[in-house]
């Protein structure tokens, strides 16, 4: 899509896309409606893009990704989507039904699949997260 | 350890005390750990590494949130001072006897290591710690 747009915007015309089963049935004959708009359009898909790939690079924390999702799509999806992730991975680990891949990554069982990730041994062994209350508390 | 967990290296072995560092990947970074274990003795207060396998991570450098909403400022650890970051992962519930001298690091502790991390991860996006625990009683409830 960014391809075709920015081809069009470099030739200083609105982007033609026609319908492959009837020619004269133009689907962009409403929008872009100008050569601006077509242009902002194109530098949001960019910086998509651009979010996109950060989404789904190692530097970023969930954190990181969550605020990022945010600025995407808003902070109440963002929020959603993360919270069912995390919870997701909580309810994995304490029914002991999820993967753990000889890196260490930790998989529910769903998605699990042998082909992602290589598990390591003993994969079921109930544990129960422990530990002292901070002391303020 | 090192035909499970190819990320984890030996670092210093003497006669009754092992310390392993490696990396585990978590949901979205990898994270390198310590591991220190040494042979109980019959002293009546060994060290916590003579008592279990004491896991800290090491880097990125754990993040307090004193403002979570659940299990602030960090989820599940051995509170240590002055530096909190360095404390121990608290992987499993020694009054339920999850796990003894007899259990190898590699099948138990690491494996808890990985879980606690993922959960970690999600409780700094989130707040919420969602991989279930209990905390050690304080002496008050123990009396009660």
């Amino acid at each position: 899509m960014l391809t075709v747009l920015s081809a069009a915007q470099a030739e200083g015309q609105l982007v033609d896309i026609r319908n492959p089963r009837c020619e004269a049935d133009r689907f962009t004959d409403r929008w872009p409606e100008n050569l601006v708009a077509q242009a902002t359009h194109i530098e949001d898909l960019k910086l998509f893009r651009q979010q996109l790939a950060a989404v789904m690079s190692d530097e970023f924390s969930l954190e990181d990704k969550r605020n990022l999702l945010a600025l995407m799509f808003g902070e109440g999806p963002a929020r959603a989507v993360v919270e069912d992730f995390a919870a997701r991975i909580g309810e994995s680990v304490r029914q002991g039904t999820r993967r753990v891949g000889v890196t260490g990554r930790v998989l529910p069982a769903a998605v699990a699949a042998p082909t992602i990730a290589k598990p390591a041994a003993a994969q079921r062994r109930d544990h129960t997260f422990y530990g002292s209350r901070w002391p303020s508390k | 350890m090192q035909r499970h967990w190819p990320g984890f290296a030996l670092a210093e072995e003497t006669f009754d005390k092992a310390v392993w560092f490696g990396s585990l990947a978590g949901l979205e970074r990898t994270y390198r750990l310590m591991i220190e274990y040494g042979q109980p003795t019959k002293a009546a207060a060994d060290e916590m590494w003579r008592r279990f396998p004491v896991v800290r991570v090491l880097s990125p450098r754990l993040e307090p949130r004193f403002d979570a909403p659940e299990e602030a400022p960090l989820p599940h650890v051995y509170f240590t001072e002055p530096d909190l970051t360095l404390s121990p992962l608290c992987l499993f519930d020694p009054e339920a006897g999850e796990w003894s001298h007899d259990d190898l690091i590699a099948l138990t502790t690491v494996p808890w290591a990985a879980d606690w991390l993922a959960c970690y991860e999600g409780w700094l996006a989130t707040g919420r710690w969602h991989g279930g625990g209990r905390h050690a009683r304080t002496p008050e409830e123990k009396a009660s």
